[in-house]
């Protein structure tokens, strides 16, 4: 019986270690909920912020489930609250970014295209400026070949 | 499942409840079969098998933007956890925890959205790098045909200011041809006028207007119409009718001739008149020293400068030999005439030609000729005997005639 003896001991180490710890992860959770509400207050002020609108209200309401469940001592449903926070806020990040490239690239594009066009048009207004450059010098030397004959 | 490991503190008697679930559970599979898939655990299935998930996977790290390769890492991060979600979602599932299942399936939803859209996010940013690149080759080629463009509106502007001033210059000969042209045809008119009064003077010579009478009359009135043309500035008509009344005055004087002559033999008949008339053919020659219905006239020619009225050096000469013959022919009276080329105005040359009269006039006075026996009248430029159009023609003009009238 002395295994069992062993193991009952170190399971009571086991829970005092647990219950000594359990108000320092409460904090760490605490502070967790505040990172991902302050990023969440800046996904909230991004200027695609409404391409994410439904994810940032189930966060917001994630977050404070969390806060709920911690006030009220439950640290294991706050925990896995916590990682849906996490995934939802990772959710947002990316939905943003894509927002972000997606009209970037699409900027571009459009610069590009406009920048296409406008090369058109300066092509075509300089064939045609070299046409009537030519021709002008055409004329000019006309006239010239006349005065020299005259 | 924390919660579990931690509620049971003992193994003691562990193994019966172990056993009772063992059989339990197998007796409900061999009984009731799989228990339902939770939907969203369907749906990440489906989603799993899409293509995107295979490009997902693939090893981001030989792309070379690096900004591209973050996003991807950032889409594989979030699929592998996705991957870790449906893993334990169909586990819970297997062990038939539906909520646990459910929730697990959800987290693995999220996520692999998140891939989804890092993924699209690095297509986008890969994108925006191409677009960049193209831009810039674009930026590049306008900027060269703007430059070009330029240039060549420069040139245009250029060629069209030389050709503005060669077609000005093309007008300008075209007037200037013009303007020749119209000078040549007046000036052929005005000679011609001209040369119409010297064979008008030559006829007077012949005294046409007695003794031809209605055709140096005709050619009076050719002379006149010329004139009138000219001054219309038609001068091609001007031209034609002067070339008339030349040949009529010609044919004046032809006509008159020999009743002119019967006439000049009758005024020579006077010794005094003989004797001057052969005296001035002696010192001016036949061309010079002629008979009129008047007397004797003396053509004095190139006395003077063009535009002056002072008596030529180099002609006092003649005019001290027609000093002597009036001193010789005491009874005579003497008219003289002055006249002008036809370079200034006509005002200008009637005052002139009037003046070189009163010159000449003075010379006589100065020298003791009675003023009484002098007279003097200018004829401007409208009685040329010489050809204008030469040097010499036009310094023959400036002249004066001295008349000896015959009694």
């Amino acid at each position: 019986m002395g295994w069992q003896r062993r193991c009952t001991a170190w399971l009571v180490v086991g829970a005092a270690a647990l219950w000594l710890s359990a108000p320092a992860l409460a904090d760490e959770m605490r502070s967790q909920l505040e990172a991902a509400n302050e990023r969440l207050v800046a996904h909230e002020a991004h200027e695609h912020a409404s391409e994410a609108s439904s994810e940032i209200a189930q966060m917001r309401l994630m977050i404070s489930e969390a806060q709920g469940q911690l006030a009220a001592g439950d640290r294991l449903s706050a925990r896995g609250t916590l990682l849906r926070v996490n995934a939802v806020q990772r959710l947002i990040e990316s939905i943003l970014q894509r927002a972000t490239f997606e009209r970037l690239a699409h900027e571009r594009e459009s610069d590009m295209l406009q920048t296409v066009e406008e090369t058109s048009e300066l092509q075509l207004q300089l064939e045609v400026a070299t046409q009537r450059r030519q021709a002008l010098q055409d004329e000019v030397r006309a006239i010239v070949d006349r005065l020299e004959q005259n | 499942m924390e919660r579990h490991t931690l509620m049971r503190p003992s193994w003691k008697g562990a193994w019966v409840p172990v056993v009772v679930l063992l059989v339990l559970g197998g007796g409900l599979a061999a009984c009731g079969g799989a228990p339902p898939k939770p939907a969203d655990l369907e749906t990440l299935d489906g989603l799993r098998a899409s293509r995107i998930v295979e490009a997902i996977r693939q090893d981001p790290a030989e792309i070379e933007n690096a900004n591209v390769r973050e996003l991807r890492e950032l889409a594989l991060e979030a699929l592998r956890a996705s991957d870790r979600y449906h893993e334990e979602s169909v586990a819970n599932w297997r062990r038939n925890r539906q909520d646990a299942a459910q929730v697990t399936a959800r987290m693995g939803l999220t996520y692999h959205r998140a891939a989804e859209n890092y993924f699209r996010a690095a297509e986008a940013r890969e994108r925006l790098a191409a677009a960049n690149v193209s831009l810039q080759g674009q930026i590049q080629r306008r900027n060269e045909y703007m430059e070009r463009l330029q240039s060549e509106q420069e040139l245009i502007a250029m060629l069209e200011t030389i050709r503005v001033l060669f077609q000005r210059n093309e007008e300008l000969q075209r007037q200037l041809a013009t303007i020749q042209e119209q000078a040549r045809v007046e000036s052929r008119a005005l000679y011609a006028i001209q040369e119409a009064r010297i064979e008008q003077r030559a006829a007077e010579g012949m005294r046409a207007e007695q003794f031809a009478t209605s055709t140096y009359r005709d050619a009076q009135q050719l002379l006149t119409r010329a004139q009138a043309r000219f001054e219309d500035s038609r001068f091609e008509e001007a031209y034609e009718i002067a070339v008339q009344a030349l040949d009529v005055f010609r044919r004046a004087g032809e006509e008159a001739r020999p009743r002119f002559m019967s006439e000049q033999d009758r005024l020579l008949s006077d010794a005094t008149n003989r004797r001057l008339y052969e005296r001035a053919q002696q010192i001016f020659g036949a061309d010079r020293a002629r008979i009129d219905a008047r007397g004797l006239v003396i053509v004095m020619p190139d006395l003077f400068d063009a535009r002056a009225a002072e008596v030529r050096d180099t002609r006092r000469g003649e005019l001290e030999q027609v000093l002597d013959m009036l001193r010789q022919a005491e009874r005579s009276s003497v008219m003289i005439e002055g006249h002008t080329d036809d370079r200034p105005n006509a005002e200008a040359a009637m005052a002139l030609s009037q003046t070189r009269a009163d010159t000449v006039l003075n010379f006589f006075l100065q020298r003791g000729i009675a003023a009484r026996r002098l007279s003097t009248s200018g004829f401007g430029r409208n009685q040329p005997l010489y050809d204008n159009r030469s040097a010499q023609g036009r310094a023959n003009n400036n002249r004066v005639e001295i008349i000896f009238l015959f009694r």
